[in-house]
C-alpha cells in the first residue's frame, strides 16, 4: 500500500511553496515606500484631511537637476533693441541682461544644442541673425511672451513668489518631459459597427500616459470649469437645483460623462502635485468652498492659468511647428499640472527662480 | 479518527459514484461526469458531475455567452483587433450605455450594443435563477437559495434597469468593463453628493460586514466543536449533544448570548439577503427622491459641522461667473 495515498505531503509542500511565493511577490514586486511617511493635516482636527509624503521615495530625476543661474552682470546702459535687430519681446531689456538671459535660456532649454537650436548659423559657424531662422526661433519668442505674461499677471498668487522660468517646465529638455496631446479620434458612427471607446492612449508606456486626454481638453484647453456636477439640493424641487436632472450641460456633454472627466482631471492634478483630494477639499462635500482649504483657491487660479497657457500660447503654435513636433491630430505638446510640478507641491520645492531674471516679467 | 480541526481538511471520503435516483428531470439533460478529483476533493466533494443543464441552463448559457461576446468583440474592435492590446487592456475596456433621454433602442454603435448586452445578460441571470429554483423544487428542497440569489439580482436590476426606467434614461447605468464599472461607483457617489450619507448604503454595508462577521463566528464555532461531532449541526438543532452545548456555552461565556444551531443559519441568511435588498433601495432613492445625500445628511443630523479652519480664506469673485457654480 502506498504510504501517502492522497498525496498529503505533496499538497502541504505545494501550499507552503505557494504561500511563500505569494508573500515574496507581494513584498518584492510592487514599489513600496519605506517609512517614515510624513503626514500633514489641513482640515479640522481628526477628520483625516491629510496629505502624505513618502520621504524615502526615489525622486523623479527631473527634480534633482540644478536650476542654472548665470552670474549676475552689470547693466550695459543700452537696451537690447539698440544693439540687435529684430528683438520683439525683450527690446526694452538692458543689453547685458538680455545676453545673460539668452545664456540662461540656452542652459534651460537646449543645453546640448546651444545657441544654434533657435538661431541660424552662417557658413563660418557664427550666428547669422539676418538669415532665415529655424522654427524654434518663433516658438521661443512666443514662449517668452507667455512666461512674461503669466509672471506679470499671476492672478490669485499661484506663482508668487517663485515665478516661472523656462526651466520650470523644460528642465534642460527641448520639450518638457510631461506633456499631453489630444488622442487620435475614432471614425464617426456611420463608419464603424462598434461602440466608441473612451480615448485611452493605447501607445502609452505608463499608466499616467494611458488616461484619456478628454478631461485636459475640456478643462485646461477649452474654457470649461471643472465644477458644477454635484447637485446642490437635497431633492428635486427642494431649494435651488443648479442644473435639473437629465438636462445636458451647456456644452452638450452628459452630466455623468462630465463628472467622470472631472474625476480624471482631479486625479491627474493630485498626482501632479503629490497630494490627495483632501489637500484642497473636504472630500465629503467636494463643491463646498467653505469647507475647502486655501489651496483650492490657488488651484482654481492655476487651472485658469493653465487653460490660458494652452489656449492662448501653445495651441496657436501648431501652424509654426514642424510635423514631428505635433501629435496624431496635429496639435502641439501641451502643458498640464505635471509639466511644471513634477509631483511636487511647488515646482522644484519652491526655490526662487524669477527674481534672478527681471526680464521674464512683463512690465506694467 | 477524523480530523477537522486544521487549516485544511485532512480527510477525503471516497465511495462509489453517487448513482442517479428518480428525481424529475434527473440526468435527462445531464452533462459532464461523473469522475473523481483528489485535488477538488481537498476543498469539497471529490465527485465532479453529473451536472444538470436543462432548458433554463441552456437559455442562461446561450444568452450569457452572446452577451459576453458582444462585450468582448466591442473591446477587441476598440483595440483595433490587436490581440495583445486587447488582453493587456482587459481591465480597462468599456462598453458604455447610451447617452441622452429616452429608453428606446439605440443604433448598435451608439449604445445599442450596451442595451443588447444588458438585455441578454439579464435574461441569462433570470434563467439561471429559474434553474436554481426548479432544481431545488425537483429535489424537494426549500427554495431558500433562490431567494438569496434573488436579492443579488434585485440589486443588479435596481442599478441597471429599474433606476434607468424611473429616471427615463440609460445614461447613468453602469458601463460594462472591469475598471470602468468601478469608476462608475465613484462617479455616481460624487454626482449625488456622497453615497456614504445614504442610509441604505449604510445598512447595506452593515449587513455585508455583518455577514462576514457571522460567517467567521459560525464557521469558527463549528470547526472548533468538530472534535465533538459538531459537524452534525443539523441533527444537534433538536438532539443537542456536547458539541452544541460547548459551542453555546462558549458564546454565552464570551458575549452573554448565543444563537442556537438553527437560528445562526437564519442570522447569516438574512444578513446576506438584506445586503442586496437595502443596497437596491438606496440606489432607487438616489436622484429620484434624494439628489444630494450629503445635504440630506446635514438636514437629518447625520453629517456634523466642523470648525472653520480658514476664516480668512478669500473665495475668488469669479467663482460666480458661470451658471455652473453656486
Amino acid at each position: 500500500m502506498k504510504r501517502d495515498p492522497q498525496g498529503r505531503r505533496l499538497f502541504l509542500f505545494l501550499v507552503v511553496v505557494t504561500g511563500f511565493g505569494g508573500l515574496f511577490a507581494v513584498l518584492a514586486l510592487p514599489k513600496w515606500d519605506r517609512p517614515p511617511i510624513q503626514s500633514t493635516e489641513w482640515g479640522p482636527p481628526a477628520i483625516a484631511m491629510d496629505t502624505f509624503v513618502a520621504l524615502n521615495r526615489e525622486p523623479d530625476p527631473l527634480n534633482t537637476r540644478d536650476f542654472p543661474v548665470p552670474e549676475p552682470v552689470e547693466d550695459a546702459g543700452v537696451p537690447a533693441s539698440a544693439v540687435y535687430d529684430d528683438v520683439e519681446v525683450l527690446g526694452d531689456l538692458d543689453r547685458a541682461q538680455f545676453d545673460r538671459l539668452q545664456v540662461a535660456i540656452t542652459a534651460w532649454v537646449a543645453p546640448d544644442e546651444g545657441c544654434s537650436y533657435c538661431h541660424a548659423e552662417g557658413q563660418d559657424g557664427a550666428l547669422d541673425h539676418a538669415a532665415e531662422q529655424p522654427y524654434t526661433f518663433e516658438v521661443a519668442r512666443q514662449m517668452l511672451r507667455m512666461v512674461r505674461e503669466i509672471n506679470a499677471e499671476d492672478a490669485g498668487g499661484h506663482l508668487a513668489p517663485q515665478g516661472v522660468t523656462c526651466f520650470t517646465c523644460h528642465r534642460g529638455e527641448n520639450i518638457p518631459a510631461y506633456t499631453w496631446l489630444k488622442a487620435g479620434d475614432w471614425p464617426p458612427p456611420e463608419d464603424r459597427w462598434f461602440q466608441k471607446p473612451p480615448p485611452w492612449i493605447r501607445t502609452a508606456t505608463t499608466i499616467r500616459e494611458f488616461f484619456p486626454r478628454e478631461a485636459f481638453e475640456l478643462f485646461i484647453l477649452e474654457d470649461n470649469r471643472a465644477a458644477g456636477i454635484q447637485t446642490r439640493a437635497i431633492g428635486p424641487g427642494d431649494g435651488v437645483t443648479v442644473l435639473p436632472r437629465n438636462e445636458p450641460e451647456p456644452d452638450g456633454m452628459p452630466l455623468f460623462t462630465r463628472a467622470e472627466n472631472i474625476y480624471l482631471f482631479m486625479m491627474q492634478m493630485s498626482d501632479a502635485m503629490g497630494v490627495n483630494c483632501t489637500f484642497c477639499h473636504n472630500s465629503r462635500v467636494f463643491y463646498d468652498w467653505n469647507q475647502s482649504t486655501p489651496h483650492r483657491v490657488t488651484a482654481w487660479y492655476a487651472i485658469d492659468q493653465t487653460q490660458k497657457i494652452n489656449h492662448d500660447h501653445i495651441e496657436p503654435l501648431k501652424d509654426r511647428l514642424p510635423p514631428f513636433r505635433l501629435g496624431p491630430v496635429g496639435d502641439p505638446y501641451k502643458v498640464n499640472c505635471m509639466t511644471c510640478h513634477v509631483s511636487k507641491r511647488k515646482p522644484l520645492d519652491g526655490i526662487p527662480m524669477v527674481e534672478f531674471f527681471p526680464g521674464l516679467v512683463a512690465p506694467g | 479518527m477524523s480530523r477537522f480541526h486544521s487549516l485544511y481538511t485532512q480527510i477525503q471520503i471516497r465511495g462509489p459514484a453517487d448513482r442517479p435516483i428518480p428525481v424529475p428531470g434527473r440526468d435527462r439533460n445531464g452533462i459532464f461526469g461523473p469522475f473523481f478529483s483528489i485535488w477538488l476533493g481537498r476543498i469539497g466533494d471529490p465527485q465532479i458531475g453529473r451536472s444538470y443543464l436543462g432548458w433554463w441552463g441552456w437559455i442562461a448559457i446561450v444568452t450569457g455567452s452572446i452577451s459576453i461576446m458582444i462585450m468582448g468583440f466591442n473591446f477587441w474592435a476598440q483595440a483595433d483587433w490587436n490581440t495583445v492590446a486587447f488582453i493587456r487592456g482587459m481591465a480597462w475596456h468599456r462598453l458604455d450605455p447610451p447617452t441622452g433621454d429616452g429608453l428606446y433602442l439605440r443604433p448598435l454603435n451608439q449604445g445599442g450594443w450596451w442595451q443588447w448586452a444588458g438585455l441578454l445578460l439579464t435574461i441569462s441571470i433570470l434563467a439561471w435563477w429559474m434553474r436554481i429554483y426548479t432544481r431545488a423544487k425537483a429535489l424537494g428542497m426549500g427554495t431558500h437559495v433562490s431567494w438569496a440569489f434573488a436579492s443579488a439580482i434585485w440589486l443588479y436590476l435596481c442599478i441597471g434597469v429599474l433606476r434607468p426606467l424611473i429616471v427615463g434614461s440609460w445614461e447613468e447605468a453602469p458601463p460594462f468593463g472591469i475598471i470602468p464599472h468601478l469608476n462608475w461607483t465613484a462617479t455616481f457617489s460624487v454626482l449625488y453628493g456622497n453615497f456614504y450619507y445614504n442610509p441604505f448604503h449604510c445598512f447595506s454595508i452593515v449587513f455585508l460586514y455583518g455577514s462576514v462577521l457571522l460567517w467567521a463566528m459560525h464557521g469558527g464555532t463549528i470547526l472548533g466543536v468538530a472534535r465533538f461531532g459538531g459537524e452534525r449541526e443539523a441533527e444537534e438543532i433538536v438532539d443537542r449533544g456536547t458539541s452544541q452545548e460547548r459551542g453555546a456555552l462558549f458564546w454565552r461565556w464570551t458575549m452573554g448570548f448565543n444563537a442556537n444551531f438553527e437560528s445562526i443559519h437564519r442570522w447569516i441568511y438574512w444578513f446576506a439577503i438584506l445586503t442586496g435588498v437595502t443596497g437596491g433601495i438606496g440606489i432607487l432613492l438616489t436622484g429620484t427622491v434624494v439628489d444630494n445625500w450629503y445635504l440630506w445628511g446635514v438636514k437629518w443630523g447625520l453629517a456634523p459641522s466642523y470648525p472653520d479652519v480658514y476664516p480668512d480664506m478669500v473665495i475668488p469673485d469669479a467663482i460666480n461667473r458661470t451658471s455652473l457654480d453656486p
